[in-house]
């Protein structure tokens, strides 16, 4: 899907508009004003057999009686006849249609079958569909608007598409009384055929957008957004605000979509993973959308404050810290330069104090001073209305400076109501963010950092070892498939792991007392005994495990009080054997896990491990396959990382080895998607050079080829 | 002369499969294959009567001709010792006249005990002595893997022999596969060594117990929202859904064939499931799904069942259906496994030539 192919939606040459109508507030009418009004210079056919012309344009019967080459049809008749307006569509050669009209999937079963045919038709004549339930597509730049949306935006640099369609036309009403510039508005509706993707990587490639915004409740093909968002990330931010992250939220969502919303955790590392930037709100949405719009990304870290209260620039302080951005510490030249052109009671330190009588110049002096320093890659400007404040002069001046030093992002905010509203407004409209408080203004300057530093890291490529033996796995996957088990016996999930290069203790399998006793003399005293059931997650719980048995006799005794106790606790579960293997020394007990995500793939998590997993909760998540910084970043977002490196004079673990096994997991599960769920829990980590174990690994495959 | 064989056995130790499984062996040999159960037990009235819920599948599955009350003349309640009450007479009358309808131009008769081997002992009417009356000779059936109940079958022989009746020899049922093994090479020589002949030993078919969705339907009175086509889902296990959708995931994964059971409000749990081939997923409390949720079910063919009950309720219900085997047999799949096992596992050779004019027959060819 490149460019050219979506080049029909976004500027056709001419435009149907099937259900056109005279009626003043039916939707056929809404659509074929707004598409007149809205200054598109192609041609318009207005498609209804009941009538001769709408707002003066000659009407047709059908799109086939159109005497040209028609690009795009809006379709906005009643779902049942669609089938049949589309398929004439098709025969017309239109390239795209986008379909207004609801009754389609979100209606059930019925429409269901109606949007399958839909899709269809589209693929049988190659043309690509928007929708259906869509509110239609904005372009600011053709221009066109095919929406419900009453007035058309100014035009601007913000791409925004939403998989609510009235969110979206919400939005945009904001945004004409704010006056943001958009260049396009696409609603995603049913997302048939067209999805987000696809318009993300429309609007990658499209040199006048310059910030991509996206609402979306759920994304059904999570590893190509992945791969597509990353690439569009390089050339431009997307900034996303995701629906159904409560889970409330989750549950309406479900029920909205009828899709799996899929575990936010998994969204949050996805995003993080191509360089997404999240927005909690959708004012931090549109906040983000104007910096990013019309400010530079930040070239250093330093961030300057100028502030004419001290108040709200402590505050803004400690909002930095909080949010990650560093306060600039400002060259002594620029603190003599500041302290010889500003009163002696204003504070010269970042943040910058110009005192509260201040007026336009004296900002305009110390905003030249800080931006000029080196140290400084941002800057924030705090007023609050006092006495004396010039908002409006100190607005045009700060406008007129930021030309001079157009490489480093100025956030202003200007607190207040009545006083300052002219100056905000100016200062919007010219392209600075404003804000009327700290929060919003710091929040921006922390989502601009964001997307920086991700740009400044440098390609990770996934690390792949060569010593592994994936045969060896497929065969045990096989063994398991043929005895139509998806849960793997201890033993079999070791064997995998192993085949992939991570040490697991050596273990043999005793069907009776005296084979365990025998197999126990062969590892070696002390042994461990295991239960083998795909039944039973919690072996614990159900006495499943005998410890330390150093005897022959405590092997056979222990295997009788296995069974026995197992029989009772889950009578039904099926008994394959008891595992047997030398009791390992202790070390530091940590958790390698994973879980397939439905739309992103292997989820890959780390953390302390042992019994308190579930409820310290001490852990980190990556999508695989994972790169060498990402298994090292796994382990240092976990407090248990500090135990690793030694406290107190306590000999560090061997990281080194836990990293590269944090590695072999991401390589196995994505060599072998079939594997769904796997957890070792415990590995145990010894001593730096000495390596780690995985004593206990739990996997389960997919039920694709069960039944 | 007909040959009648008596499948006794303890509770739920798959009489049902087993008499069936045997009917079609014998049929598939050209045999003129009967059916019989004296002693019934009913839950369910049809047409104002108790019925035994055993024999109208099989008269439905097995086409057999005879009415249900020749086919089982005598079905007991729940408190069937209230209405016998001096009836011993009566009842062994009605048995035997209904005996010699079912008999009749039969070549074998398979005959089925009551749940219990025990029922009607205090009429005389218990296994044995039935089994003496009519001349038909006994196949023990216990559960497997379990050595007390195994042992078990020893002092049925002999209380049978007490009574005056024979005993073919026994089957271990439902052994689990990792006990079959023991069975044969353990179990089957000491009961061999006590003089009982293991006439089989058959693994557990977990195919076989298990209810299929249709049978959640009938048990729990729902409504069938969606996946019509899927009712011949077979049902193993049950979740019930409260947690959180990434905890279910896990269980939802490592569950083959289990269903979940949830509120219809939980659709971050049901769309979860949904994407985990559940066998079905139950809703509670009468809470529908949204459209949305539903046509993503119908789409991915996945049963959704709607019970007014509450959760509680409905996992007590469900648990009538442990061991009704016999309420899903009538899956052609399932009739034509009851054989397969037979051929498989069962000395059937053995069962006829417990009869010494098949014996006689057979040494002939």
């Amino acid at each position: 899907m490149n460019k050219v192919k979506l080049d029909p939606i976004f500027r056709p040459r001419s435009v149907a508009i099937i259900g056109a109508s005279r009626t003043p507030g039916k939707v056929g009418h809404i659509l074929t004003k707004n598409i007149v009004e809205s200054g598109f210079t192609g041609n318009i056919w207005p498609i209804n057999p009941n009538t001769h012309e709408v707002l003066g344009l000659k009407c047709h019967a059908t799109i086939l009686d159109v005497p040209e080459e028609v690009d795009l049809a809006v379709i906005a008749i009643p779902a049942i006849a669609v089938s049949k307006a589309a398929e004439e569509c098709g025969q017309k050669g239109v390239k795209a249609l986008v379909v207004v009209s609801a009754g389609f999937k979100e209606i059930g079963r019925d429409g269901a079958l109606l949007e399958n045919r839909l899709i269809e038709i589209g693929k049988k004549h190659g043309m690509r569909i928007q929708g259906p339930n869509c509110l239609g597509i904005i372009d600011t730049a053709t221009p066109i608007n095919l929406s419900f949306a009453a007035a058309m935006p100014r035009e601007g640099r913000i791409g925004f598409i939403s998989q609510s369609g009235a969110l979206g036309t919400a939005v945009l009403d904001w945004a004409l009384q704010e006056d943001l510039g958009f260049h396009s508005f696409v609603s995603l509706g049913n997302k048939a055929d067209l999805d987000e993707v696809d318009f993300i990587e429309a609007m990658g490639e499209d040199e006048n957008v310059s910030v991509i915004l996206l609402y979306l409740e759920s994304i059904e093909e999570g590893r190509r957004f992945l791969e597509v968002a990353s690439k569009v990330v390089d050339k431009k931010p997307i900034v996303i605000l995701k629906g159904g992250t409560s889970s409330a939220g989750a549950r309406a969502a479900g029920s909205h979509t009828g899709a799996l919303v899929g575990s936010f955790r998994a969204y949050k590392t996805a995003f993080e993973k191509s360089g997404i930037i999240m927005a909690e709100s959708v004012e931090e949405l549109f906040n983000s959308a104007i910096a990013f719009s019309n400010q530079p990304i930040p070239k250093n870290e330093g961030v300057a404050i100028v502030t004419n209260a001290g108040g709200p620039g402590i505050l803004a302080t400690d909002l930095s810290e909080r949010l990650g951005l560093r306060i600039a510490s400002l060259t002594s030249e620029t603190r003599n330069q500041l302290r010889e052109g500003l009163p002696a009671a204003a504070s010269t330190g970042n943040p910058v104090d110009v005192l509260g009588d201040a007026k336009a110049d004296r900002y305009s002096f110390a905003v030249e001073k800080v931006l000029r320093d080196d140290h400084v890659g941002s800057l924030v400007v705090i007023l609050t209305p006092q006495a004396m404040t010039e908002s409006m002069v100190t607005a045009e001046s700060l406008l007129e400076i930021h030309g001079r030093f157009r490489e480093k992002p100025l956030v202003a905010v200007f607190m207040g109501g009545e006083g300052v509203e002219e100056a905000q407004n100016f200062l919007i409209r010219k392209g600075i963010p404003c804000y009327d408080f700290p929060e919003k203004g710091m929040k921006t300057l922390s989502a601009l950092y964001e997307y920086a530093r991700f740009l400044k890291q440098p390609v990770n490529n996934p690390v792949r070892f060569r010593d592994i033996n994936p045969e060896k796995v497929r065969k045990v996957i096989d063994t398991v498939r043929a005895d139509k088990r998806v849960v793997l016996l201890s033993h079999e999930a070791a064997s995998i792991v192993e085949a992939y290069g991570i040490t697991a203790p050596e273990s043999r399998i005793a069907q009776t007392p005296e084979e365990a006793a025998a197999h126990a003399k062969e590892l070696g005293f002390p042994v461990v005994l295991r239960i083998l059931s795909p039944d039973i997650i919690h072996k614990t719980d159900v006495g499943g495990i005998a410890l330390n048995l150093r005897t022959a006799e405590d092997v056979k005794s222990a295997f009788e009080g296995i069974l026995a106790s197992v029989t009772r606790f889950m009578p039904r579960s099926r008994i394959y054997g008891i595992m047997v293997y030398h009791m390992i020394p202790r070390g530091r007990e940590m958790i390698i896990g994973m879980s397939h995500d439905v739309q992103f793939g292997p989820l890959v998590m780390f953390g302390l491990g042992g019994i308190y997993v579930n409820f310290l909760k001490d852990v980190s998540f990556r999508l695989a396959p994972l790169s060498e910084p990402e298994a090292r970043e796994m382990m240092e977002e976990t407090k248990a990382y500090s135990l690793l490196k030694g406290i107190r004079g306590e000999a560090p673990s061997d990281i080194e080895a836990l990293k590269n096994t944090i590695l072999r997991v991401g390589q196995l599960v994505w060599d072998f998607p079939e594997i769904v769920e796997m957890d070792i829990n415990p590995i145990i980590v010894y001593g730096w050079g000495e390596g780690c174990v995985a004593l206990d690994v739990k996997m389960t495959l997919s039920k694709d080829e069960v039944k | 002369m007909v040959y009648a064989i008596y499948v006794s056995g303890s509770g739920f130790s798959g009489k049902t499969a087993l008499s069936l499984g045997l009917i079609g062996k014998f049929r598939e040999i050209g045999l003129n294959v009967g059916y019989f159960k004296p002693v019934g037990q009913g839950r369910k009235m049809v047409d104002g009567k108790i019925r035994d819920q055993d024999t109208i599948l099989l008269k439905e599955v097995m086409g057999l001709r005879e009415s249900l009350d020749d086919l089982c003349p005598v079905v007991l309640g729940i408190r069937y010792l209230d209405q016998i009450n001096d009836k011993c007479d009566e009842l062994r009358t009605t048995i035997l006249d209904a005996y010699e309808k079912v008999k009749e131009e039969k070549d074998i008769l398979i005959v089925e005990s009551s749940t219990r081997p025990e029922s009607l002992t205090c009429c005389g009417l218990d296994v044995p002595s039935l089994a003496k009356e009519l001349d038909a000779k006994i196949i023990f059936s216990v559960k497997g893997g379990h050595d007390d109940i195994a042992e078990s079958a020893i002092l049925y022989r002999d209380y049978a022999h007490w009574k005056g009746a024979e005993m073919l020899g026994t089957v271990l049922n439902f052994v689990p596969y990792q006990q079959l093994e023991r069975m044969k090479g353990v179990v089957t020589p000491i009961l061999e060594g006590c003089g009982l002949d293991v006439l089989g030993v058959i693994p557990d078919h977990r195919e076989l117990t298990q209810p299929f969705v249709h049978d959640l339907v009938d048990v729990l009175g729902a409504e069938v929202l969606s996946g019509r086509d899927s009712l011949d889902n077979p049902v193993e296990g049950f979740l019930v859904g409260a947690m959180s959708p990434e905890s279910a995931m896990s269980w939802l994964r490592r569950s083959v064939g289990g269903a979940l059971i949830t509120g219809g409000d939980r659709t971050d749990l049901i769309v979860t499931a949904l994407e985990t081939k559940p066998s079905a997923i139950i809703l509670t409390g009468n809470i529908y799904p949204s459209v949305q949720v539903l046509s993503s079910a119908e789409e991915k063919k996945i049963p959704i069942l709607l019970v007014p009950s509450d959760t509680y309720s409905t996992v007590t219900r469900l648990d009538l259906l442990e061991g009704r085997i016999v309420s899903s047999l009538s899956s052609p799949k399932k009739i034509k496994l009851t054989r397969q096992i037979i051929n498989d596992h069962v000395d059937w050779g053995k069962i006829l030539e417990g009869n010494e004019e098949w014996k006689q027959k057979k040494a002939s060819k």
